[in-house]
């Protein structure tokens, strides 16, 4: 009899410490997974990888509902709340990754564009010295010749914003002026071509 | 006995001990049970707002719902920490249930006030599109190269401006289309007003014109008119336009020539003086005009006496109509460039003495305008 009582004893404390053994606050995984959002924040996510960013932070809400379900409970298990925050981390430190890649593939486009559109920039200076000029040509010219200048401004205005701004809009800017500088090349190039076979 | 005294101690024991249990399961049922699915319903409903772009179009909507958001989860953790059976989560399931609310509310709004934005850019653009073809048309000849630059500018802008369109960031899109429409419209209207202070002497100069075609219809000679808006040079032969050429000027060719070396090209009634073949000019062949008149020296000693002039200015002279031109920009020193050319043609149709009308238009704003619409 007594030892069934001992036996009794011993079950409900294993029980017991089993069931309480698992609800300790994740405290240090949730400062982990914090610390990777912030990270990613601050490399740049919430601008270059806006829906991995959301998505992030809709998973770390998620995590804390859990951990408040678990604390709401007499009987609290964390387990699952920790895996879910270590995926948070994980996946906060892709998102890092992501986002530093989206940073250079830009850097790497706009430096691309710049250099492009300097270039034909420059053909246009040349070909503007070669177009025809009769016929309403000079007026054109003249409007072509202010074009350029303004797109040589636009082109030293974005060399001159800094990496640190939206990177976004600097390759807005330099796409517009790629743009424009191609219409102008083309405008030039068929005025020549059609002057030519004329001859 | 003892043993019968035992097992009512038992009983009461066992007794007390379901009571107990009962009264916990009474409680535990009867306690507030934790707002999961509020909770989550708010945080999907918020997610599903963020995906159509409410941070950018609904914006107070969906800063309201996530406080709402983080008040519940902040309340629902005070009561956790509370004992279980006294704990209350009526006012976190209002505060959750307004956040679903809400953000359900910022997602439909963000959806149309985005199509609305889309909409209101995309007629803005055409407006501002349809108004660069007419500054281009209309204003490509005038020396106003901050107005020009200005325009450019803002074409330049309004190409951005498409670019964030086609990326749906219609608020930056938005914001460089109104950039751009101060600087078109602005450069735009400027313009206007120049040529309509300029073209306010049209009805003179149509005059003038009249006047000297009519001249070559009665006299049966050549006749040359200038339009320096329209860079043109008109020949006529007794009274009959039978060339048209095109022209260019001095720098600042707008308005009348004021003193030598100001790079202006005069205006008035005037009559060839000299014919210099090749060889005799620098400029391939040269038609000298009688610059200045009556008119130019009485208007220029009438500037020096009221203090417009300078009195070291001189009135200068050797204007002529010569070749060279076609280089495509306003380069004389106030002189009317043609191409060798058409040089050839108005040199051999315009003896000495052939009058010479230069006029700023032959149009008035309206009848420019239109025509060049």
């Amino acid at each position: 009899m007594k030892h069934r009582i001992f036996f009794n004893i011993l079950l409900l404390a294993t029980t017991l410490t089993l069931l309480t053994s698992c609800g300790k606050l994740p405290q240090m995984e949730i400062d982990n997974a914090q610390l990777a959002i912030t990270e990613a924040q601050n490399a740049g996510a919430e601008l270059y990888a806006p829906e991995a960013f959301m998505a992030l932070q809709d998973s770390m809400n998620a995590c804390l509902e859990e951990i408040e379900v678990q604390k709401s409970k007499l009987f609290k298990n964390f387990k699952n709340a920790s895996a879910k925050l270590l995926a948070v981390t994980e996946n906060a430190a892709e998102v890092k990754l992501q986002t530093e890649a989206k940073i250079s593939e830009l850097k790497t486009e706009i430096n691309n564009a710049l250099n492009e559109t300097t270039s034909l920039n420059n053909e246009n200076k040349e070909l503007v010295l070669k177009a025809p000029k009769g016929k309403g040509g000079s007026t054109v010219l003249m409007a072509i010749k202010g074009e350029i200048a303004t797109i040589d401004n636009g082109l030293a205005e974005v060399a001159a914003i800094p990496d640190t701004e939206n990177l976004n809009n600097k390759l807005a800017k330099v796409t517009a002026l790629k743009e424009h500088a191609s219409n102008i090349n083309m405008e030039l190039k068929t005025a020549i071509e059609k002057f030519q076979s004329r001859r | 006995m003892k043993r019968k005294k035992k097992k009512i101690i038992a009983g009461l024991f066992l007794l007390t001990f379901l009571l107990f249990a009962v009264l916990v399961v009474y409680f535990v049922l009867k306690c507030d049970k934790p707002p999961v699915s509020d909770l989550q319903w708010a945080r999907e409903s918020i997610s599903k707002a963020k995906d159509k772009n409410a941070g950018m179009y609904s914006v107070k909507n969906l800063e309201h719902a996530e406080m709402l958001y983080d008040s519940a989860m902040v309340l629902w953790k005070t009561e956790n920490e509370k004992f279980f059976l006294i704990r209350d989560y009526s006012l976190v399931r209002k505060y959750a249930s307004e956040a679903q609310q809400l953000s359900k509310i910022a997602a439909i709004n963000a959806d149309s006030n985005s199509k609305e934005l889309k909409n209101k850019i995309c007629e803005e653009i055409k407006i501002l599109q349809e108004k660069s073809i007419s500054f281009q048309n209309n204003f490509k000849n005038l020396p106003v190269e901050n107005y020009q630059k200005q325009y450019s500018k803002g074409k330049l802008l309004l190409a951005e401006a498409k670019i964030e369109l086609e990326n749906k960031n219609y608020s930056q899109a938005y914001k460089k289309t109104m950039e751009s429409k101060y600087l078109i419209e602005t450069s735009y209207n400027r313009n206007i007003s120049l040529l309509n202070n300029y073209l306010s002497s049209s009805n003179l100069w149509k005059k003038w014109v009249k006047t000297t075609i009519d001249y070559s219809r009665k006299n049966k000679t050549s006749a040359i008119v200038i339009d320096k808006l329209a860079r043109k040079c008109y020949l006529y032969i007794n009274g009959n336009q039978t060339g048209q050429f095109d022209i260019e000027l001095g720098k600042n060719w707008m308005g009348p020539k004021k003193y030598q070396g100001d790079k202006s090209t005069p205006e008035g009634n005037y009559k060839l003086t000299e014919k210099m073949e090749n060889g005799k000019t620098k400029y391939y062949k040269a038609l000298l005009i009688n610059y200045p008149n009556e008119e130019d020296k009485k208007r220029f000693n009438s500037n020096k006496k009221n203090g417009t002039l300078s009195p070291d200015k001189k009135i200068g002279s050797m204007i002529e109509i010569h070749g060279h031109g076609g280089q495509g920009a306003d380069w004389t020193d106030g002189c009317i460039a043609l191409s060798n050319h058409d040089m050839d043609v108005l040199f051999k149709n315009c003896p000495v003495g052939t009058p010479v009308t230069i006029v700023g238009s032959m149009n008035t704003l309206e009848e420019y305008m239109k025509l060049n619409k």
